[in-house]
């Protein structure tokens, strides 16, 4: 598998994707609640910005959609829902992410451009 | 709820939006997310959010799929290098000669002229019919036009000009300058303003005020070296010195060669507008022998040229009376000035742009043709995908994008191609094409190719996907490979029988073209063709007849003096130089029609001897001829023929003009026929007075010499110089040169359809070997159980050679079908040939079968190498 530094940046709504994913596996609707949670409403993913971002995740192993016995629990009674769950390279990818927007930060601070640590 | 399951219904439909592909796999989800989103939110922002999102991400999903596809095809191609070689060349070739033949459409009827609205301009010529043979567009006398102006309607502005070539002197040589006496209107009337200055105005145009002058851009750069200052710097004509008043933009020279018939011939740019200026008299001066120029006029708003010529007629026919008795007979024609500028050219030009259009089409369906001998090859692949669930759209839209992205590059070569084209074509020089040199690429030019581009790439890309995805995947997986290829094969030989057709039409055509170029070539023009020739103008200095012959005679004498020269004479209107003259002739002892032409040339000195026309019966006419002696003409074979049938010429006599006061002419000579206003048209009956008895300011001089034209030329220039340094020679020009001019568009468009000709047979030899190396591949399994079966070598190879033979012979039938009423088209352009010549449509059919056996050769040679074991072995 490639290497997850070598990748292009993800964008912000597959980062907020793979945020949701990592606490637990979700379908469409709790990824994006998930989401709109998160960011106070402020980023709400409309349906054809969610499947394509998940489509291209997939593409990129990021994401893996779970087979029957492997979903959870179908709560709101629809067993057809398809679920997603984050692949151990997605994982590495999104730390590598989080790693990167640390050093941002940090340079960031550097200049007066961030709060102080406490 | 009903509301909401008609609001899921709905976005149901929006997400059509998105590729299929998309769509199929992930269309619940989104339904399903947006019904659980109506749940739990206000609708109308649900409804708003949907929204952007679908403007969003719909084309975001298409790009993706587009990408994914550029990439697939690129591979593909890349890994298909032979193919998409011969791909790219076929279609850089077809679209770059359609975009140059459009270029040339372009410059020569599409893009503006710089005269305001110039359908809107119209010419006013005054024929007269009732003597035969002359030209239509005959200019109006000065008094018509005066009057035209007091009492048409039709024009809301009508201008006369005279076109006259002005001698400027020169740092070292006089210079020849193209130039008009225009009226006070002419400016206005073509709606064009100057780049500086002022234009002539009606202030200017009275006798006394003339002395001022408008220039072009090109005179104000080479003679005044683009001077900011010029105006009111003064610029000798003829003598006399004008003052500038104003400098014209490049674009425009009107008038040039093309504008209208019997203008200047070959003059490229009116370089000088002086105003015209006549006096009351010569305003009114209907004398035997006015004054006439050109009109052009601009109609008024909303009138019609109909109606202007229905108006013009009427006035004319009051106007005629004024004249003469015998000097009757004028009738006005108005033609529209487009018309007259490109109307000549504008059936050529249709006629390359057919041309090209057919190749391009043969260029397309022989890409078609290459695609679907791959898609054929990828049948396999497409059944894999099929099976694996992807859509015959998917598959047609992958195929198309590939298509297309061979059109693209073909498309950017194409234009590389035209831009040659073009440089190759204004080099070709097609004779007389009005604005030839102004052919280029422009904005126009390059949207035309993006959008064959685009439509080739569809239609070359379109019938080999549509079939190729018609896979029939049961039928795939139960054969392997070999039986699936049926719906491509028919196709493919349905294309190859088009090529084939559309070949035979171009080739029919190309071959009656190049047939009547060689019957134009072998035409015996009755003159020698190394004889060198050149025009000499005597400007206002040489008022008397006396003076004219007396500087014509000195100079032949100088001329015969020089060395190397062999004979020398004059003559007034020389073969192939757009000069006409004719004359009312009555002949003693035949029965004399009224108003009986005949074409009429003053020939001096050893004119017929330095032109090589061969003497028939009698002598030539000598200088001794002139005067005080009984008047004397020679008549060419052709007046002898109709006026002297069955008697003796030499010894008869004629006489000219329509007064029964005219002297009689005896006939001492018959002279070959020449050919004189074009190489192709018939002569006509003619006869040579002599030169000194009528001295005309203008003569074309023709030299015979040993020498190099360019000596001669000098030598004559130093002769001229030093009887009058104010003079100067122009159209110095072989008669040579003169044929290949009066050749020049019939060379142009056959050469240009031979070219499109053998492209045509190349692309339909190449189409026909890629089908049948490939059928015989496919056919290897069944060719080598052939031969395993004891079928001979010699059965094998005429079994592949009759298939495509076969294909050819179909093509054949099709396209000589096709191009028996086609070549009506070009009756018009034959000389010597019929439409349906015999020849052509024999060597047509022959060397269609001879190229197609040749394409079949080998792959059929290939099919007698095949070796049953390995065939059988390769099922």
């Amino acid at each position: 598998m490639n290497d997850s530094t070598e990748l292009r940046p993800l964008t912000t709504q597959e980062f907020h994707i793979l945020v949701a994913l990592a606490e637990r596996d979700q379908h469409g609707y709790g990824i994006m609640q998930d989401v709109a949670a998160r960011t106070g409403g402020n980023l709400r993913l409309g349906p054809g910005t969610l499947y394509g971002s998940v489509k291209r995740m997939l593409e990129r192993g990021l994401v893996v959609e779970l087979e029957g016995r492997q979903r959870p629990d179908p709560q709101d009674g629809d067993e057809r829902r398809r679920y997603y769950r984050l692949t151990p390279f997605g994982r590495k990818v999104a730390k590598a992410e989080v790693a990167r927007l640390a050093e941002m930060v940090e340079q960031a601070r550097v200049y007066g451009l961030a709060p102080k640590r406490s | 709820m009903v509301w909401r399951r008609s609001a899921v219904e709905i976005y149901r439909a929006l997400l059509l939006a998105y590729p299929a592909e998309f769509r199929h796999e992930y269309a619940p989800e989104m339904e399903r997310l947006f019904a659980d989103r109506l749940q739990s939110e206000p609708r109308l922002r649900v409804w708003l959010e949907t929204i952007a999102d679908l403007a969003w991400s719909a084309p975001k999903e298409h790009l993706h799929v587009a990408a994914g596809d550029l990439r697939y095809g690129a591979r593909t191609l890349a890994k298909a290098p032979a193919f998409t070689a011969v791909a790219l060349l076929a279609m850089a070739f077809g679209i770059g000669a359609t975009t140059a033949v459009f270029s040339l459409v372009n410059a020569v009827l599409l893009r503006s002229l710089p005269y305001g609205d110039a359908e809107r301009l119209v010419y006013v010529w005054t024929p007269i019919p009732r003597f035969e043979g002359t030209p239509r567009e005959m200019g109006p006398f000065t008094a018509d036009y005066y009057d035209w102006l007091r009492m048409s309607r039709s024009f809301s502005d009508l201008a006369l000009f005279h076109q006259e070539m002005f001698n400027v002197p020169g740092t070292e040589a006089v210079v020849r300058l193209g130039g008009a006496r225009v009226t006070g209107n002419f400016f206005q009337t073509l709606q064009a303003s100057p780049a500086m200055g002022r234009t002539i105005g009606s202030e200017d145009d009275q006798p006394g005020h003339e002395h001022v002058a408008v220039i072009s851009e090109r005179l104000w750069r080479s003679r005044f070296g683009a001077d900011p200052g010029v105006l009111g710097k003064m610029l000798p004509l003829n003598r006399e010195s004008y003052q500038v008043v104003g400098v014209m933009p490049a674009p425009f020279v009107y008038p040039h060669d093309g504008d209208f018939p019997y203008g200047i011939n070959g003059l490229r740019a009116t370089d000088v507008w002086i105003p015209l200026a006549e006096t009351a008299k010569q305003k009114q001066d209907r004398s035997e022998n006015p004054e006439d120029g050109v009109a052009i006029g601009r109609l008024r708003p909303g009138v019609q040229w109909q109606q202007a010529q229905s108006e013009m007629s009427a006035i004319e026919a009051r106007l005629d009376p004024l004249y003469p008795p015998l000097f009757r007979g004028w009738q006005a024609y108005v033609q529209p000035f487009v018309e007259s500028s490109v109307g000549n050219v504008r059936r050529l030009l249709w006629l390359l742009f057919g041309a090209v259009s057919l190749v391009l089409l043969i260029s397309c369906s022989n890409v078609a043709n290459l695609l679907a001998a791959r898609a054929a090859g990828r049948t396999y692949e497409m059944g894999v995908r099929t099976a694996l669930g992807a859509e015959r759209v998917r598959l047609v839209r992958q195929m198309l994008t590939e298509a297309l992205l061979l059109a693209a590059g073909g498309g950017a070569l194409g234009i590389v191609v035209a831009l040659g084209a073009v440089r190759a074509m204004v080099r070709l020089n097609p004779g007389e094409i009005p604005r030839l040199d102004e052919t280029s690429l422009d904005l126009r030019v390059l949207l035309f190719s993006a959008g064959i581009t685009l439509v080739t790439g569809l239609l070359f890309g379109l019938l080999p996907a549509i079939a190729a995805s018609r896979v029939d995947v049961s039928a795939l997986l139960k054969q392997g490979t070999r039986s699936i290829a049926g719906t491509s094969k028919r196709l493919r030989s349905g294309l190859i029988v088009t090529e084939v057709a559309l070949a035979v039409v171009l080739l029919a055509g190309a071959g009656l073209l190049v047939r009547s170029y060689l019957n134009v070539l072998s035409v015996d023009t009755g003159f020698s063709a190394s004889t060198l020739t050149m025009e000499l103008r005597l400007d206002a200095k040489y008022q008397t007849r006396e003076q004219r012959a007396a500087i014509f005679r000195d100079l032949i004498g100088q001329i015969r003096t020089l060395p190397g020269i062999q004979s020398a004479g004059i003559v007034t209107a020389l073969p192939l130089s757009h000069h006409e003259s004719m004359t009312l002739v009555e002949v003693k002892g035949y029965p004399n029609r009224k108003d009986q032409m005949t074409d009429a040339r003053s020939a001096g000195g050893g004119y017929f001897e330095a032109m090589g026309i061969r003497l028939l019966a009698g002598r030539f006419l000598t200088d001794d001829d002139a005067a005080g002696k009984p008047p004397v003409v020679a008549v060419s074979r052709s007046f002898a023929d109709l006026y002297f049938r069955g008697r003796e010429a030499v010894g008869g006599q004629i006489r000219t003009g329509s007064g029964a006061d005219s002297p009689w002419y005896t006939i001492v000579g018959v002279v070959a026929d020449v050919r004189h206003s074009s190489t192709e048209q018939a002569p006509k009956p003619t006869f040579y007075g002599t030169y000194f008895e009528r001295g005309d300011s203008r003569a074309t001089l023709a030299i015979r010499s040993t020498l190099p034209p360019d000596r001669v030329t000098a030598a004559v220039r130093g002769a001229v110089r030093r009887l009058d340094p104010a003079l100067a020679l122009e159209q110095i020009r072989t008669m040579e040169q003169r044929v290949m001019e009066s050749n020049s568009r019939r060379r142009f468009q056959t050469l240009v359809l031979a070219v499109f000709a053998a492209a045509a047979v190349f692309l339909a030899l190449v189409g026909l070997y890629g089908l049948m190396a490939y059928a015989v591949k496919q056919r290897t399994a069944e060719v080598g159980l052939r031969l395993a079966l004891g079928a001979s070598r010699g059965q094998v190879l005429a079994m592949v050679l009759l298939q495509g033979l076969g294909l050819v012979a179909a093509g054949l039938v099709l396209g000589l079908a096709a191009a028996l009423p086609l070549t009506r088209v070009v009756a018009a352009w034959l000389y010597g040939v019929k439409p349906a010549d015999p020849l052509t449509f024999v060597a047509v059919p022959v060397m269609l079968l001879v190229v197609g056996l040749a394409a079949c050769a080998i792959p059929a040679w290939k099919a007698t190498r095949i070796d049953p074991v390995t065939a059988l072995r390769y099922e």
